[in-house]
């Protein structure tokens, strides 16, 4: 009994090592916005923003200032309404 | 130390099982999806004011979330340069919209921002169908059809860490689609 409690401890915790890098691909907040300024057709030189500063006014409007990898830095609004856009400063 | 080798065969052995078990209920999953399934796009017309704005910004990001279509009811679209998706119509596979506007929503492939940048980039599709149904430009169906498919590309390599719903979505191509011409100018 001891044997197939241990067998089956045993085997949970290789399922979890399989199954746990499988799961673990959650975005950075860095990341998320490089992938977005890539996909607005802006070269950015890497996976991952650096100086990241983030403003919202009273309309829900958020404008965020974030440097590429490769130095340039840009501005993303994001409305309220959701529209993204992506400008080069 | 025979003791511990048998723990050990024992739990690769469970470790095989359990494999097999979620693999098998995976493949049984995908028959039911592949079932084909005569479907018609539904109202994810922007232009159905039949609620509030919220309700419509809703549709559109339904149009555009690259979802699919979820009605019973078939429908033809008639339009005389469309031959080819009205035959498609016919032959379209079945998928639930919502489920799969859902799972996008909940991809941990996709961050928040990038999520809402393919919104801004799938309203501006649903946009450029309007217009090209007014005949206020003068792009063809087929630009049309190659600027979405270039959109879904972009949809399909973000979700990259999530192959079964970039499959689904790969595999709903043409309902999406379908239901993309569905909106009403």
């Amino acid at each position: 009994m001891n044997t197939l409690s241990l067998a089956i401890r045993g085997g949970v915790i290789a399922l979890a090592l399989v199954l746990v890098p499988a799961g673990a691909f959650a975005v950075t907040k860095a990341e998320d916005i490089a992938t977005t300024i890539m996909l607005r057709g802006q070269p950015c030189g890497g996976n991952a923003v650096t100086n990241i500063s983030e403003q919202k006014d009273a309309a829900g409007n958020t404008v965020i200032m974030a440097t590429c990898p490769n130095g340039k830095r840009y501005r993303i609004d994001v409305s309220s309404s959701g529209r993204v856009s992506v400008t080069p400063l | 130390m025979m003791r511990f080798i048998l723990v050990a065969c024992l739990g690769v052995l469970f470790h095989i099982f359990t494999m097999q078990t979620v693999f098998a209920s995976d493949a049984a999953a995908g028959a039911v999806r592949n079932t084909p399934v005569v479907a018609a796009p539904v109202e994810t017309g922007i232009g159905t004011t039949k609620t509030s704005n919220k309700v419509n910004t809703k549709k559109e990001k339904v149009a555009a979330a690259h979802a699919g279509v979820n009605s019973k009811q078939a429908k033809v679209v008639e339009r005389g340069d469309q031959k080819a998706p009205a035959q498609a119509i016919a032959t379209e596979k079945h998928f639930d919209m919502d489920a799969l506007i859902e799972r996008i929503k909940e991809s941990k492939a996709i961050g928040t921002f990038t999520k809402l940048a393919l919104r801004s980039d799938a309203l501006d599709m649903v946009d450029l169908i309007k217009a090209y149904r007014r005949q206020a430009n003068r792009i063809s169906l087929d630009e049309v059809r190659a600027r979405f498919d270039g959109l879904l590309l972009k949809v399909l390599a973000l979700l990259d860490d999530d192959p079964v719903l970039s499959r689904d979505i790969s595999m709903s191509r043409e309902g999406i689609w379908n239901s993309l011409l569905e909106v009403k100018a």
